[in-house]
């Protein structure tokens, strides 16, 4: 078969129709897009709003100075946790598709080893601070009388319980995003020299 | 760029290059669903990318690197979580209009074989093939993948063997 019937066998699909699309629609899809990223960053703010109203809200009716140093971290957790997501989520999340593909997906590969690194720093930058200041509080409310140890106890292992899955969930992400990334890399690699 | 001026160009940009642009997604997706998700998927993003289109590079080659880049992700994504397969557009080859039913049958047939063997080449080389299927010269194809035309040239020659050896099995 030569190139040219390759060529002619290729453009005679069936799919030669344009798509019909309302460029209208398509200006209300790249609205509802942005949207939902703005929701998404909003919601990131309300959430740390939310632990740090409520936590500080415990600090100032705490019943002993533990309890409120441990409330305060907590709040402040959540704040610290809210602008460094911030500030990482300044840093470029997409690569320009106006690229050449080797040009977009080098960039797309460095793209997720930042998210993977991210993740994989969870550990370090969401459930320290957070755990610094559940350890201080639970410290502060550990029950002086043995009746009530029983469901303090459960709420502290309740929390270390969800901690790990986080920290574990977390460290999961980074290696498939990591994996991702070397496909492909190891890709582009296959296609030197240029 | 003034909202008349951006519908005008997105529709002179389908109509000029919509109906390659299905063939693209075709060669990327069988499955008729995710060729849905990507053709939509690749639709946004020249909707999105439209306004900052400068004039450097030509349209066509502007808008080839966006839906090659888009479905080169796409299909990246499909490692991590696959679609089932079945519901192959396979199955939905019509035969070309303007043919006798016996050749319809041996075009639509060959067709299928074609994409077949589209869908079994390494992702770059599949890119580079289905961009020279659509008749672009190497230097743009080159400008489209990021290789040099040299290379682009050798992998013509390379794919193109391998393609009509495997068609006339």
């Amino acid at each position: 078969m030569s190139e040219f019937d390759l060529k002619a066998l290729w453009q005679s699909t069936e799919q030669t129709e344009r798509p019909e699309v309302d460029p209208e629609i398509m200006k209300q899809r790249a609205q509802a897009f942005e949207r939902k990223v703005w929701r998404r960053n909003a919601l990131e703010w309300v959430a740390a709003a939310f632990v740090f109203i409520w936590f500080g809200h415990d600090a100032i009716g705490s019943e002993n100075t533990v309890e409120m140093v441990g409330n305060t971290l907590v709040a402040m957790a959540a704040i610290g946790i809210a602008v460094y997501l911030y500030l990482k989520g300044r840093i470029k999340t997409t690569s320009d598709p106006t690229s050449d593909t080797q040009t977009y997906m080098k960039a797309h590969a460095q793209i997720l080893f930042d998210q993977a690194r991210l993740l994989a720093g969870v550990p370090l930058w969401y459930l320290g601070p957070l755990s610094l200041g559940m350890i201080v509080l639970q410290w502060g409310r550990m029950p002086t009388d043995g009746q009530q140890m029983g469901a303090w106890l459960s709420v502290v292992v309740l929390v270390t319980a969800v901690f790990l899955g986080i920290a574990w969930l977390n460290h999961r992400g980074a290696k498939k995003l990591r994996h991702e990334a070397q496909m492909l890399l190891s890709e582009l690699d296959e296609t030197s020299p240029q | 760029m003034d909202d008349s001026r951006h519908k005008a160009l997105f529709q002179a940009l389908l109509d000029d290059h919509g109906a390659a642009l299905r063939r693209l997604c075709g060669g990327y997706e069988r499955n008729e669903a995710s060729r849905h998700d990507l053709e939509q998927e690749i639709l946004l993003n020249l909707w999105r990318a439209l306004p900052r289109y400068r004039g450097d590079a030509a349209l066509r080659t502007w808008m080839y690197r966006i839906a090659h880049n888009v479905a080169s992700r796409h299909i990246h994504k499909e490692v991590r979580a696959p679609i089932p397969s079945g519901n192959d557009q396979r199955a939905k080859l019509q035969p070309a209009s303007g043919l006798g039913p016996d050749e319809a049958v041996v075009q639509a047939d060959a067709r299928a074989r074609l994409h077949d063997c589209i869908h079994q080449l390494r992702p770059v080389d599949r890119q580079i093939m289905l961009l020279f299927l659509e008749d672009l010269p190497q230097k743009e194809i080159g400008e489209i993948t990021g290789l040099s035309q040299a290379n682009v040239s050798t992998r013509v020659h390379r794919i193109k063997g391998e393609l009509t050896r495997m068609l006339s099995e």
